[in-house]
């Protein structure tokens, strides 16, 4: 789906672009989202505030930038903010079917394995700083180009260079066991 | 830079981050709030401003305009009780004040005026 008919949508209140826009950012921005609070409902939470504030000022987003990329800011911002009043948040009881994995076609036991070293990885991240973080999700995961992260994170390409060659080292440091065994 | 390791380093994050999708639930949660704000933005802006209103009313009242509603009703009595008669200051002395007499000294076509204290104690309260 083209972004520029999803802003039009939006700015014209048709209920067919608030579908296409979360279909198409929503798993993505959680990933991203993640990636700042370490926590999965958090992220949730910053990507629902997200969409909302897309929805409330969509009249004042000017397309100098791609839609992705504003939405990846508001995003980034909310997550920080609910990681930042974390502390004093009132903890409630969550339902367990709020989050979904993808489709499982795995035997028990790869799942098992799977899901520790998945744990581990979530572990590990966590333990890197948020420049670092930022990048990783952004190169890795989102699969941009230096180019656009630097645009993204408004910072120039060699630092999204730098920082993304010590984020490989201090991953590299903390997943050593893991990178072991993933050669062998 | 290393192919490699680039590749390794995608697998491993894949497999950490690859599953991490927004629920069913959150997905359909997130549309009905968006559509709701949208069908909001459609109406016209008197209907819209009476439900911003009533969200506000709903949201503050126990927060904001209770204690609003109590200092206000402190400020009317206050006023009441300086306004109702028993409280005016009186003009007259009380028991045990002391009691000054202005007095127009006139010298040499120049005029002064002067508080004398009396050295009258009040005995018996005027009011009474």
């Amino acid at each position: 789906m083209d972004e520029h008919k999803i802003i039009k949508g939006l700015k014209n209140m048709e209920d067919w672009a608030v579908e296409a826009v979360v279909e198409l950012y929503g798993d993505r921005l959680t990933k991203s989202a993640y990636m700042v609070c370490s926590d999965r409902y958090l992220a949730e939470e910053a990507v629902q505030d997200a969409f909302l504030t897309l929805c409330r000022k969509i009249d004042s987003f000017r397309e100098d930038s791609s839609l992705y990329s504003w939405l990846y800011r508001i995003t980034i911002n909310h997550a920080r903010n609910k990681t930042r009043n974390r502390w004093f948040r009132k903890v409630l009881p969550r339902e367990e079917e709020q989050f979904e994995e993808a489709p499982d076609y795995r035997t028990p036991e790869q799942r098992v394995v799977e899901i520790e070293a998945s744990d581990e990885i979530r572990r590990s991240l966590s333990m890197l700083s948020l420049p670092y973080r930022q990048v990783i999700d952004l190169y890795y995961i989102q699969d941009l180009k230096v180019r656009e992260i630097a645009m993204l994170l408004g910072v120039s390409k060699g630092t999204v260079k730098s920082r993304l060659s010590r984020a490989r080292e201090r991953l590299g440091k903390i997943l050593g066991e893991r990178w072991a065994e993933h050669d062998g | 830079m290393d192919n490699r390791n680039e590749k390794k380093i995608k697998d491993l994050l894949s497999g950490g981050l690859g599953g991490l999708m927004i629920s069913g639930q959150s997905k359909r949660r997130i549309k009905d709030n968006m559509t709701e704000i949208l069908a909001r933005r459609r109406l016209p802006l008197w209907k819209r401003l009476i439900i911003s209103m009533r969200e506000f009313w709903h949201s503050t009242y126990e927060i904001s305009l209770m204690p609003a509603a109590l200092t206000g009703a402190a400020a009317v009595a206050l006023v009441l009780l300086a306004v109702h008669p028993g409280f005016v200051p009186i003009d007259k002395p009380l028991k045990g004040e002391t009691v000054y007499v202005q007095s127009v000294i006139q010298q040499n076509g120049t005029q002064t005026v002067v508080y004398v204290p009396i050295g009258m104690e009040v005995i018996n309260d005027a009011n009474n």
